[in-house]
């Protein structure tokens, strides 16, 4: 064991994720490297700190109460979700599209029905 | 919480099932899959406000990746639900959300945060008082959220969510060699920008 292979292997020591085999032998390097020793020290304090930190985050009660409505299975699994999040402006799919469609498909009928009511006089 | 039949809207609790919901297949299915995923909800936000730095975003990446976890519930293999939904996170938010322009900020919570002047954090071990009084919890967290994304991954998922490496190389699909010297270079990081053990040098 050399220290270039040390450097890598003290933080699998340092999260318990060394296999015994090799915990031995860069222990082993450790008792004659006064280097890689500070090195461990060092990165012991280091991981410690941001352990210690306690970065977890909690999610919002609001987010965590709209996760509990998923499944609503007729109107679809997405919907309460994607509902409150395009409530709250999140939403990424946009309904332009569906109402121009919708624009274009009534149009259309009023214009047959139109042109239907209207075929007795033109025929005349 | 409200099921939306053909016939009328059935209000149930989620927390106790009635057995009415347990023989639909469907609520069957989704309150198994809420039973496995609620418990990592905070793990998986955690992982989504260091990936997108962004409240909005990362509650939106959230809602995503449980609707999408729900959808794949039938292929989940029962080999540990919270790197299952990490990777599903994971996958979304490189694929879905486009990278941030506007410069970096921590995560959202004030959790951490105490009034200006006031201490940012009580370590439990004299022996790290003088680094964590120095850096602080909001330093930390900062330094972190402006990590390079390949070496904020490991760092979050190992000393913040507290992942096993076998767990993290499923998240990131990554080799344990691959994922030791991303962990090293990330604790290097940490290290330099705290200045940990310069203290030592002559």
């Amino acid at each position: 064991m050399n220290c270039s292979q040390t450097e890598i292997l003290i933080h699998a020591l340092l999260d318990n994720e060394l296999a015994t085999s090799h915990a031995i032998d860069v222990e082993a390097h450790l008792r004659t490297c006064a280097a890689c020793s500070e090195e461990l020290a060092a990165f012991e304090i280091t991981r410690k700190v941001v352990v210690q930190a306690d970065l977890m985050e909690f999610a919002p009660t609001s987010l965590r109460k709209r996760l509990q409505l998923v499944p609503s299975p007729i109107v679809g699994a997405t919907a309460p979700v994607v509902a409150a999040a395009n409530s709250r402006g999140l939403g990424r799919r946009s309904f332009a599209p569906g109402l121009l469609l919708g624009v274009a498909v009534s149009a259309a009928v009023a214009a047959t029905i139109l042109l239907a009511s209207s075929l007795p006089w033109i025929i005349k | 919480m409200c099921y939306r039949t053909r016939q009328s809207v059935v209000a149930v609790s989620w927390t106790t099932e009635p057995a009415a919901v347990l023989t639909h297949p469907e609520m069957e299915r989704g309150w198994r899959f809420r039973q496995a995923a609620l418990p990592h909800l905070n793990s998986v936000y955690t992982m989504a406000s260091y990936l997108t730095r962004d409240t909005a975003e990362a509650e939106y990446a959230v809602q995503e990746c449980f609707v999408r976890g729900l959808r794949g519930f039938d292929w989940y293999s029962g080999d540990g639900m919270k790197p299952w939904l990490l990777r599903i996170l994971r996958d979304f938010c490189k694929a879905e959300l486009t990278p941030r322009g506007k410069a970096l900020v921590p995560p959202v919570s004030d959790r951490n945060e105490g009034p200006a002047g006031s201490p940012d954090l009580v370590p439990s071990s004299a022996a790290q008082v003088t680094p964590l009084r120095r850096c602080g919890a909001r330093r930390v967290r900062r330094l972190i959220a402006e990590l390079p994304e390949e070496f904020r991954e490991p760092i979050v998922l190992r000393d913040i969510i507290q992942l096993s490496y076998r767990d993290i190389t499923k998240v990131l699909g990554v080799s344990t060699d691959t994922l030791l010297s991303r962990l090293a270079a990330a604790r290097s990081e940490v290290r330099a920008r705290l200045r940990i053990g310069e203290q030592a040098a002559p």
